[in-house]
């Protein structure tokens, strides 16, 4: 069993940084001191339309000691692959032909050991402002740095794993990936957990620069356990002609307050992202996607579908904001969600914030009901009603799903909405 | 290139008349005053009761923190009541002739020359002109000012009024209940169509003036009305406040359209809580227009309660210098079968900043129910901004809800082919704009279409952006 510990005062919480990150380098440990300063001072995230108070966060002991994982065999996802387990890593596997390029992956804890690395570190998170970033920033354990060189032709593939089993009370991590100018980057994050009866709280920020003219495919399915309570930030930074893609398929945990933020930050900056939600049970999900055009002549598509079923309820916010200056810009957004349940909830926010007059942006939403009709149709061609409703879903979801590029984890996000349709 | 102002920025109704108040009350808000203004009017208990308790809520109630700024918004700096004469006129030769002259500027008794159903104006605190048609009185409508109908039609008035919007609803629903003075009632008894608008108009004369006005009108059911109001203030270098509250309710088959053009001046704060009830098959339409003010805030909404009710909103938002349109729209579907519709036009010139605030609700019950948004912004130059913020709650698998928007430029693929044709620049872009917000000018009455012709001057000289 894993030992539970109990914090109750900054400086308790202080004491237990300096004995488990103390050997890091000064500047990272002070970070972690004042993040910690503040975890007490701070609330827990103030959502509009998720309320966390009867979540009984503070009760899950997420000051608990990691635990060392068995080692598992590599997967057959990449070549390039890392895998962490239980906040542990178990093993990271490059070709040395791209080491000598100068490619690397590696755990972050390692990583931050040189000073270029801690200096990225945090740029694109920016400042605490609630309880689980201060939360993530005194504590993170584990976690990647990835880093591509400059002018690497050939797409790069890579995948990462996050594996927890069910003894693990808290996953603390963060992601930086940096992609040189023209290179080409397909990454594939997975997050999986067994089931367990206590709750688990999960706790991800990612960071992704994309230097001129690099493009980058950020592909995540997230398939936790019906106990974790997960929140995800991640937030990429997109230079000039550079292209960021976001690929995500939320599907697991219990609450899922997850988000993607794109910073189009010099001209000719591109990001597209689908995302694909499917809720189940009692679920909850809170989900953020957000395009700032920050200079002139970006581009940013949004579509996110998702179907919920049972007693789930899903919040969706869109964002797509033109600063002054962006001339030239495109923003575009769509959401459409196909309810299966009487019980279910959908909420679509869908906003723009337009303050430069040369741009085009549009957003549209929707929510709709099984077509009867369609289901009379199939039913009356001897179909169960089981099935069609599983044709529709499928009819419904296959242009987003069919837009991931990356075979893989296209299948897997339609292995997951198979699953979910049978749960 | 310089131009001259698309839309003209040039307030056109900020004259002044001097103080013409007969009574007017010191600034800020106490208890007293709320007292005061139930003793004047010689009130029910009832109706000092529910101001008090309206105070007490919004004396307790915090300020909105969304929306627009609020900040130079001084509660204390207000006046909560000016009498402007002793008595309501009857007919025009009765209003004292200060006022007059204002109405006269303003086309108001050229409105009820051109046959209008009834016309109501109010001055100030109080309603100082009313007079409906006889054909419409015969017919059993009832259409007077708020605090005649208290007086004379108190059971109607009490079974209704409050019950719509309670004070709880918001801060200023909270000091609108407190301190309300004038508005207008109407009440059209069942089977009964007005064919013409009535119409009603309110001036803000005073600095500082703080106008209340409560209408609450009711349509009983298979009826039909169109109510018709405009509004106008003078330019003062410190602000006013407009808090109205304008209930309705649409009883089984009945229609009742709402049409404003508000003109406020760019001091006056409009913070406006409009709501409608639509019964069994009944269709609430709301017209509104908003092209003046400093800060508007208001989200007419309907609450569809019956099965089959309809609920429409049409708005345009006209933002210049200095000006903020926080407005938009609420459909609250609550029964089987009902359906909404939002179309919201918004046009940002010259800084201003115009926001849709929208809201679709779907209950759990509103099956078989739909909703279709629309709203569309045009950016005219680079310091306006624009803000599209749509909510859409589905609580049930047996709706449908589509919401769609835009934020664009005019298009110069549109401005080159008009030019091409021989068209100049000021006209091609005069073109396109009333293409933009024809959708809304061809659903306005006719005295009202030609005052939005003149509130929307095209003055544009070379070619923009």
């Amino acid at each position: 069993m894993s030992q539970t510990v109990t914090i109750d005062s900054s400086n308790h919480l202080k004491s237990l940084v300096l004995e488990r990150f103390g050997h890091e380098p000064d500047d990272l440990v002070q970070q972690r001191l004042s993040a910690a300063e503040q975890y007490f001072t701070l609330d827990w995230p103030r959502l509009e339309r998720t309320p966390l108070k009867k979540r009984r966060l503070d009760d899950i002991p997420i000051f608990s000691a990691p635990l060392q994982p068995k080692p598992v065999a590599p997967s057959d996802h990449a070549l390039i692959e890392i895998r962490l387990d239980n906040n542990y890593l178990t093993h990271c596997i490059v070709p040395d032909a791209l080491k000598q390029k100068g490619l690397i992956l590696e755990p972050l804890q390692q990583a931050i050991e040189r000073s270029a690395v801690r200096k990225l570190l945090g740029t694109l998170t920016g400042k605490i402002t609630d309880r689980i970033g201060a939360l993530n920033q005194a504590l993170w354990h584990n976690g990647v740095f990835l880093s591509v060189p400059a002018n690497l032709n050939e797409p790069i593939e890579v995948s990462i794993g996050h594996h927890a089993t069910d003894e693990v009370r808290a996953l603390i991590m963060r992601n930086l990936i940096v992609v040189g100018p023209h290179s080409r980057l397909v990454v594939t994050e997975r997050l999986i957990t067994e089931a367990s009866a206590n709750k688990m709280l999960l706790s991800e920020a990612t960071e992704i620069i994309v230097q001129d003219g690099g493009q980058v495919e950020f592909g995540a399915i997230q398939q936790c356990a019906s106990h974790v309570e997960g929140f995800i930030r991640r937030i990429g930074q997109i230079h000039q002609d550079a292209v960021l893609d976001w690929n995500i398929g939320e599907f697991g945990s219990s609450l899922a307050v997850s988000g993607h933020e794109s910073h189009l930050a010099q001209p000719g900056a591109t990001t597209r992202s689908t995302t694909v939600f499917f809720g189940s049970s009692q679920q909850h999900q809170d989900y953020t996607a957000k395009s700032l055009h920050q200079a002139p002549h970006t581009t940013s598509n949004m579509i996110a579908r998702g179907v919920m079923k049972d007693r789930a309820r899903s919040i969706f916010t869109g964002l797509t904001q033109i600063d002054q200056g962006a001339r030239g810009s495109d923003g575009r957004q769509k959401e459409e969600t196909l309810m299966l349940s009487d019980e279910s909830r959908a909420d679509a926010i869908p906003s723009l914030v337009i303050d430069e007059r040369d741009v085009y942006a549009a957003h549209a939403a929707s929510a709709g009901p099984v077509d009867r009709g369609a289901i009379f149709y199939l039913t009356s061609r001897g179909l169960s009603e089981e099935d069609a409703i599983r044709l529709i879903v499928h009819g419904f979801l296959a242009p987003v799903i069919d837009r991931i590029p990356h075979i893989g984890l296209r299948d897997e996000v339609w292995a997951a909405v198979e699953r979910k349709i049978r749960e | 290139m310089a131009s001259k102002p698309l839309i003209s920025d040039e307030y056109q109704y900020g004259f002044n008349d001097g103080d013409v108040g007969v009574l007017k009350f010191a600034r800020g808000l106490r208890r007293e005053t709320v007292e005061e203004i139930s003793r004047i009017k010689q009130e029910p208990q009832w109706m000092l009761d529910f101001r008090l308790h309206a105070l007490d809520v919004f004396f307790k109630k915090p300020m909105p923190q969304w929306g627009g700024k609020l900040d130079t918004l001084n509660f204390d700096d207000i006046v909560y009541y000016v009498r402007p004469s002793e008595n309501q006129g009857k007919t025009w030769e009765d209003v004292p002739q200060a006022i007059k002259d204002t109405f006269e500027r303003l086309g108001i008794p050229e409105a009820e020359r051109k046959f209008l159903a009834g016309v109501s104006a109010q001055y100030e605190s109080e309603v100082v002109y009313h007079s409906i048609r006889d054909d419409l009185k015969d017919k059993g409508i009832i259409f007077t000012d708020t605090d005649s109908a208290l007086r004379e039609y108190p059971e109607i008035f009490r079974e209704y009024f409050g019950t719509v919007i309670p004070p709880e609803d918001n801060k200023f629903a909270a000091l609108n209940s407190a301190v309300w003075s004038g508005g207008s009632f109407v009440y059209i008894p069942k089977g009964v169509h007005s064919d013409i608008p009535l119409q009603a108009y309110f001036r803000i004369n005073s600095e500082n003036m703080g106008q209340f006005e409560r209408t609450l009108i009711i349509a009983e059911e298979d009826s039909f009305g169109h109510y018709v109001e405009g509004c106008t203030a003078p330019i003062y270098s410190s602000e006013s406040l407009h808090s109205a509250v304008v209930e309705i309710l649409v009883k089984d088959r009945a229609r009742m359209r709402y049409t404003t053009v508000q003109n406020w001046a760019p001091n006056v704060y409009n913070l406006v809580t409009k709501r409608a009830v639509a019964h069994s098959d009944a269709t609430m339409e709301w017209v509104d227009g908003n092209i003046g003010s400093k800060l508007t805030m208001k989200y007419p909404s309907v609450y569809l309660v019956g099965e089959g009710a309809k609920g429409m909103v049409l708005s345009i938002a006209v933002a210049g210098k200095g000006q903020h349109q926080d407005t938009g729209a609420k459909m609250i579907h609550v029964a089987p079968n009902t359906t909404s519709t939002i179309v919201s036009k918004s046009i940002s010139q010259h800084g201003g900043k115009t926001t849709y605030r929208g809201l679709v609700h779907f209950a759990p019950e509103a099956r078989q129910s739909k909703a279709n948004v629309k709203c569309d912004t045009l950016l005219m130059d680079d310091d306006s901004t624009s803000d599209t913020i749509p909510y859409s709650e589905v609580s049930n698998a047996n709706v449908e809800m589509e919401h769609e928007a835009t934020v664009t430029k005019v298009s110069e693929e549109a401005l080159f082919y008009l030019t091409s044709r021989g068209l100049s620049d000021e006209e091609a872009t005069r073109m396109i704009i009333l293409g933009f917000i024809e959708p809304f000018t061809r659903e306005l009455p006719m005295e009202f279409a030609v005052e939005m012709n003149r509130l929307i001057k095209f003055e544009m000289e070379g070619a923009i952006g």
